[in-house]
């Protein structure tokens, strides 16, 4: 193993702690209270207040569990690096997948203030509720593009594994991997029709937002699919070409990648806003 | 875009009938346009499925849109001349005229009623 990479597997964790546990989670609250501010009480005046009490309360269950989750992750890494072991003086693949689950606890949490806001929205939305009359397919909301992509990561996952049914390495588990890659790609498209087929939006003001949020959650999703069968394949060569030690670098850039896109499916598209304020100007 | 109001003393289907034909002849929809599956619209409204699919039947019946099979529902390529069909006011003005011959026949009002009670439930 190179000198240097130990030292590299620190910075990396506390490169994945800064960007999981105090970038993603600015940036996620600075999101959160822009759609309440700039799209709720733009659209419902009169939720104004509610709408603040409800991010009043938000904020301190969110930055309390920040907090907490920051203060467990960084003592976790900051004895590693003291005491020059692994992570838990255990392994450091499988801390890293610890770090990165406990910084998914704030998303979730994330998660749930969206949803209270916007049930916050709905009471303030009226009685009317509005439909676009353009008939829809799922090929408005998944483009081609994207498509290629999954079918290019499903095609080197295939060919990965083919390779190293015949050249294997200790631990690799064979055509049980296909198995794993029909359970992968059968819960990521589950999660697309439930996104497609999703009503729970009537907070949105206009069906075109419902549309545009809609569209890019199920983008996300599947770009998050690809991501996941690319970093499979990866590992599996990294792992097998004895760049063994290389793995944790991919691991973690790869979870921190999935939780910046995780975070990012919760905000609203820029389009949103601009039909907002053009809306609001034509008033 | 259409819109209902779930407060408004008027059914929601009778809303979504009069929305669909609004839009028909405002020509945002076109004869040979496709319409929104009742899935989608009842999602999109988030009312129940049975309330857009009687809105469809309604308006399938006065020819103003038509199914076709497993393809969806489309705008009726004579849509805009039947848009201002009222079938109540075709059956009462229909009903008067036939009335009106059986009354000069010398049938007694409560014999026409019992007669077209007896005609309906056969």
């Amino acid at each position: 193993m190179s000198d240097w990479l130990p030292q590299s597997n620190y910075l990396l964790m506390l490169m994945q702690v800064g960007f999981t546990l105090i970038l993603i989670p600015v940036l996620s609250y600075f999101k959160l209270t822009n759609i309440a501010l700039n799209y709720g009480i733009n659209r419902y005046p009169q939720s104004e207040a509610h709408v603040k009490e409800c991010l009043a309360k938000a904020t301190k269950v969110y930055w309390s569990s920040v907090a907490f989750i920051l203060i467990v992750v960084g003592a976790m890494v900051l004895h590693a690096i003291f005491n020059g072991t692994e992570l838990l003086n255990w392994d450091d693949h499988m801390g890293v997948m610890i770090m990165y689950l406990l910084a998914m606890i704030p998303v979730v949490v994330m998660v749930f203030m969206h949803k209270r806001l916007f049930t916050v929205f709905k009471q303030y939305a009226g009685s009317k509720r509005s439909a676009s009359l353009r008939v829809r397919s799922w090929q408005d909301y998944i483009p081609m593009s994207l498509l290629v992509l999954i079918g290019i990561a499903n095609l080197v996952f295939v060919a990965t594994i083919l390779y190293f049914v015949n050249h294997p390495f200790e631990g690799f588990a064979g055509y049980a991997n296909l198995l794993g890659l029909l359970v992968i790609n059968g819960i990521f498209f589950a999660i697309v029709i439930y996104l497609y087929r999703g009503k729970n939006s009537q907070g949105y003001y206009h069906p075109e937002h419902r549309d545009a949020i809609k569209k890019r959650a199920i983008q996300i999703n599947l770009l998050i699919l690809a991501l996941a069968l690319f970093h499979i394949s990866l590992s599996i060569w990294v792992q097998g070409s004895y760049l063994v030690e290389y793995k944790l670098i991919v691991q973690s850039l790869y979870l921190q990648l999935i939780l910046a896109l995780s975070a990012f499916a919760l905000t609203l598209p820029k389009s949103v806003f601009d039909e907002s304020s053009d809306s609001e100007r034509m008033k | 875009m259409i819109t209902i109001d779930l407060d408004s003393p008027e059914p929601l289907f009778h809303q979504l009938v009069l929305q669909i034909k609004q839009a028909i002849e405002n020509k945002q929809l076109q004869a040979g346009d496709a319409l929104p599956s009742i899935r989608q619209l009842a999602a999109d409204l988030d009312i129940n499925a049975k309330t857009v699919a009687k809105a469809y039947r309604l308006l399938e019946r006065d020819s103003v849109i038509e199914s076709k099979g497993y393809r969806g529902s489309f705008v009726h390529s004579d849509a805009l001349n039947n848009l201002h069909i009222d079938i109540n006011e075709w059956l009462g003005s229909t009903m008067l005229v036939d009335i009106e011959k059986y009354r000069k026949a010398g049938a007694t009002d409560s014999e026409i009623r019992n007669a077209f009670t007896q005609a309906m439930s056969r």
